[in-house]
């Protein structure tokens, strides 16, 4: 509860000269009772034994929603009749009035109702004569203007207000800390003390567009201190309107952004130096790629062109021991002509692993463009090719197969392979059988080749794959162990890929992935 | 109708010319056959430059074998040579080669060749080629018997 209590010597209005006087007064008495009847102030009298002896009809009002019991106050003991103001700054003003012999005026606050009362209470006559007035407003917005004066002082940001001519009327602590001046330096003098040089016609702006109904809101420029120094501010200004819904003041708060405004800038330098340093490291990764690709087509060319030169003296052995077979076979014994035979075949592996080895880096060079290629025309025509393929083996297609883009001569490459695997790997006496089907998968399509192979065992499916990574031996079934490695490559190439399901002894499946067409 | 114009060999491996050579006789191929190791000597053959002016000993022939992996000159620039030559047009050019490059291939149809074979890694499917070689452009293909010789 707040309250105020203030000490007066003498009272300057003079209560009514009869206390205990009923409704029913005359002369002056009737005269004076009128007047209290007629105030909009409540008024009661109470005699030395706190008992009601007059209460006029605006403290009966005002005092009615004190009370919890009903039926007229006159001749009821006041203590009863209000038990809240016991043992609080009414009873102690009420005792003291009475027992010092003086005037007493105070705030009481009615926490029940959240009112106030304005009280004045004059000793008379061994009793009291009580002048009050519900001021709940006045004393509430004084109470919240204090809290408001409150906050303004203690914050940190510069809270100034000013009148339309721009002389400073009031300047919180904040705005002391912010830019140097006392209050008392400052008030009654123009804001512009603030501004520095090539900012003078901000104000008029900033006036300007308050006038015309604008808010100015974290408006960022620079001010100046008392001591001279430029700091970075964000300003938020108000108008402050009177009753009548016009500008007379306008307020600003000026939030010191100096240090965001630096770390800012230093963020930006950080950020410019990072862009730099990447845009030095990209520059770097570009140039060794580009030397990296370089080396690579060297080395492609190398491996290419030597591999091609190697199959030159691979005829000329194969080619003389021919030769020897067929012009000497009368000089040469069993055992000499097993030797040629031998000559001749290693010389055929080598000519076959070569192929296959300038098939792979064919495979792996060069752009390629992707286009719509029918999976199925290819099938056949490289059964057509390789006769042995039918004549060895049955191929069935689950017609129709989805339409795939990618390079017509790759997919060849991939069909034949795989097609030639199948046939190849099968137990003796077996006769291989194939069967092609695709499938839609997403954006994607499955090609399967299901054979009735010999299989791959699971520690063996990762190999396969890979250059010479041959998982029979030459005896068993002949080979250069790139073929699937060419198959992946091509697949990889084309934007797919490949995979095996396969169980030792129950064949094998591979699936080709490649782009939907 | 069997021709009998002369075949010249362009080939600077001298194990593929013996093998060629034996190939040819295999398959009962008696046509006269004459061997130029470079590309310049197959130009100077065919211009009949210094002793190939002998047209007698070295005719014009009816048949070329080209390499294109040869010294001098490449078997490309001499195809194209051929070709722009209004007496040699007539001329069958069966590039024989190593390179089974697509490039090259492509090139070769380009600049008018007849054929692209590429040398087969043994020398019994050489002999086979040479055998379907001689029935069908010798024995049925007929050439234009007009042709300067």
């Amino acid at each position: 509860m707040v309250a105020d209590s203030k000490q007066e010597p003498e009272p300057s209005a003079k209560p009514p000269s009869h206390a205990g006087a009923s409704r029913n007064p005359t002369g002056a008495g009737r005269l004076a009772a009128d007047m209290l009847e007629g105030i909009s102030d409540g008024f009661y009298a109470l005699d030395e034994n706190w008992r009601f002896t007059y209460i006029n009809r605006r403290g009966e009002e005002i005092l009615q929603s004190l009370r919890t019991t009903a039926g007229g106050l006159l001749g009821k003991y006041y203590w009863d009749e209000f038990p809240h103001a016991r043992g609080n700054v009414i009873e102690e003003n009420y005792r003291r009035a009475v027992r010092d012999r003086v005037t007493v005026t105070f705030e009481a606050y009615i926490a029940s109702r959240k009112q106030w009362l304005d009280v004045r209470a004059y000793p008379f006559d061994h009793g009291l004569l009580v002048y009050f007035r519900d001021n709940t407003r006045r004393i509430e917005s004084s109470h919240v203007g204090q809290m408001l004066a409150a906050v303004v002082e203690s914050s940190d940001d510069a809270i100034i207000s000013m009148g339309l001519n721009t002389i400073v009327s009031t300047w919180n602590r904040g705005a002391q800390r912010t830019f140097g001046y006392t209050a008392e330096e400052v008030i009654g003098k123009s804001i512009t003390i603030l501004i520095p040089k090539h900012h003078e016609n901000e104000e008029p702006e900033i006036l300007r567009r308050l006038l015309s109904g604008e808010r100015v809101d974290h408006y960022e420029t620079v001010r100046q201190r008392k001591d001279g120094v430029l700091i970075d501010v964000s300003l938020t200004v108000s108008p402050v309107y009177n009753s009548a819904g016009e500008i007379v003041a306008v307020s600003k708060i000026s939030r010191d952004i100096t240090d965001r405004k630096r770390a800012e800038k230093e963020l930006r330098e950080a950020q410019e130096q990072l862009r730099r340093h990447a845009g030095i490291l990209e520059a770097q990764v570009a140039e060794r790629t580009a030397r990296l690709r370089e080396t690579i087509q060297e080395l492609e060319a190398f491996s290419y062109s030597v591999s091609h030169d190697m199959r030159s003296p691979l005829r000329a052995m194969h080619g003389y021991a021919d030769a020897l077979l067929e012009e000497y076979s009368a000089q040469l014994d069993a055992t000499g002509q097993d030797y040629l035979k031998r000559i001749r075949r290693a010389a055929s592996r080598m000519d076959l692993l070569i192929q296959d080895v300038l098939a792979y880096s064919r495979v792996s060079k060069g752009e390629i463009r992707l286009e719509k290629v029918n999976v199925e025309a290819i099938i056949h025509d490289v059964i057509n090719t390789y006769p042995n393929l039918r004549d060895r083996g049955d191929v069935s297609i689950a017609s129709p197969l989805p339409a795939v883009v990618g390079h017509e001569a790759y997919l060849t490459q991939i069909i034949s392979n795989l097609l030639s695997n199948a046939i190849k790997f099968v137990e003796p006496n077996v006769r291989p059988r194939v069967e092609i089907r695709g499938i839609k998968e997403g954006n994607m399509v499955r090609l399967t080749f299901e054979d009735n192979g010999v299989g791959i065992a699971p520690e063996h499916q990762e190999q396969v794959f890979q250059i010479f990574g041959r998982v029979y031996s030459d005896k068993k079934f002949e080979g250069t162990g790139i073929g699937l490695a060419i198959v992946k490559k091509a697949a990889e190439r084309m934007g797919g890929w490949v995979s095996v399901e396969s169980t030792p002894g129950k064949g094998s499946r591979f699936h080709v992935f490649l782009k939907q067409g | 109708m069997t021709t009998n114009g002369s075949i010249l060999l362009v080939e600077d491996n001298e194990d593929d010319i013996f093998f060629m050579k034996r190939a040819l006789k295999a398959a009962g191929i008696r046509n006269l056959l004459h061997t130029v190791e470079d590309g310049q000597q197959a130009l100077d053959y065919l211009a009949g430059r210094g002793e190939f002016g002998d047209r007698v000993a070295y005719p014009v022939p009816s048949i070329i074998f080209l390499d294109l992996k040869l010294p001098m000159k490449g078997g490309l620039d001499v195809l194209a040579w051929i070709r722009e030559q209004p007496d040699l047009e007539n001329i069958v050019v069966v590039v024989l080669t190593s390179s089974n490059e697509p490039s090259d291939l492509k090139e070769a149809y380009r600049l008018g060749a007849n054929s692209y074979v590429v040398k087969p890694p043994t020398a019994g499917q050489l002999i086979e080629l040479a055998k379907a070689f001689k029935w069908y452009w010798l024995e049925f293909n007929e050439f234009d018997s007009q042709a300067a010789h």
